[in-house]
C-alpha cells in the first residue's frame, strides 16, 4: 500500500469538490464520500438502506490516508480522461503522448497498453500476444469496451475515432 | 485498422456495425452486420441476438430509395 503524497491528496480533494466520489466497501454494504452544496458528506449504504451525514475534512483526509488505492482512482480517472477527451476529438498523436500520464496511476484493465499498442501502429509491429488479444476481445465482443472506455462511453456522429475505427 | 490487425474474426462485421450506427450511418450499419449473421454458423447462439439486432435497425433505417 502507498501512501499519497500531500499534492496527491490536494488533487484527490479537488477532483472530488468537482463532483468526483469515493466508494469504499462492496456493493451491498459501503460508504460513499463526497463534497456537495459546500460540505463534506458520507452516505452509509446498507442492503438498501442509507443513511446520510456531514462529516469533517478531517474524516477525508484520514481516509485518504487509511485508503489511498481509491483515492489513487480518482487521479487515474482523471488522467485518462485527458486521453480521452483527445482520443474522443480525433487528435490520436495527442491522445498516444497522453497514455503514459493517463496510465501513471494504473491499467487495471490494460486498456491503455493495447491503446498505446494500437496507436503505434503501423509504425510499429503488434507483439503476436497483443494480436492474440485483440482477437479475443473481437471474437468475445469486449472489444466495444475497448473502444468506447477510450471514448468515454460518449456516442454520436460527432465521434471522429469511432469515424476512425471503421475505415 | 482491426481488419488489417486481426483479420476476418467473427465478431468484426458486428463491431464494425456498432460505429457506423454510432457515425449515423445505418445503411452500412446494416449491411456490416448482415455480413455477419450470413458469416456466423447455422447453430451459433449469437445468431439469433444478431438478427434481433437487425430487425430493430432496419425498423430505424431510412426506406430505400425506389429505383436506387
Amino acid at each position: 500500500m502507498t501512501l499519497l503524497s500531500a499534492a496527491e491528496v490536494e488533487e484527490a480533494l479537488l477532483r472530488m469538490k468537482e463532483g468526483a466520489s469515493v466508494q469504499i466497501g462492496g456493493s451491498r454494504c459501503h460508504s460513499t464520500y463526497s463534497f456537495y452544496q459546500g460540505q463534506w458528506r458520507r452516505e452509509d449504504f446498507d442492503e438498501s438502506a442509507t443513511y446520510e451525514s456531514v462529516v469533517a475534512e478531517s474524516v477525508i483526509l484520514n481516509l485518504a490516508e487509511s485508503e489511498p488505492a481509491a483515492f489513487r482512482d480518482l487521479l487515474r480517472v482523471a488522467r485518462w480522461n485527458r486521453f480521452v477527451e483527445a482520443f474522443f476529438a480525433g487528435e490520436l498523436h495527442a491522445a498516444r503522448a497522453l497514455l503514459p500520464e493517463a496510465c501513471r496511476y494504473g491499467d487495471p484493465n490494460l486498456e491503455g497498453e493495447t491503446w498505446a499498442a494500437l496507436l503505434d501502429w503501423p509504425a510499429t509491429a503488434l507483439q503476436p500476444q497483443m494480436v492474440e488479444r485483440l482477437r479475443r476481445k473481437v471474437s468475445g465482443m469486449t472489444a466495444y469496451h475497448l473502444f468506447m472506455v477510450a471514448m468515454g462511453w460518449k456516442e454520436g456522429p460527432r465521434n471522429s475515432s469511432a469515424r476512425a475505427a471503421i475505415r | 485498422m482491426l481488419l488489417a490487425i486481426v483479420g476476418q474474426v467473427a465478431g468484426l462485421h458486428y463491431l464494425r456495425s456498432v460505429f457506423y450506427r454510432m457515425a449515423g450511418d445505418l445503411t452500412n450499419a446494416e449491411a456490416e452486420l448482415t455480413r455477419e449473421v450470413n458469416g456466423l454458423p447455422e447453430d451459433d447462439r449469437r445468431r439469433a441476438h444478431f438478427q434481433e439486432m437487425l430487425v430493430k435497425l432496419r425498423s430505424k433505417a431510412p426506406p430505400p430509395i425506389a429505383g436506387g
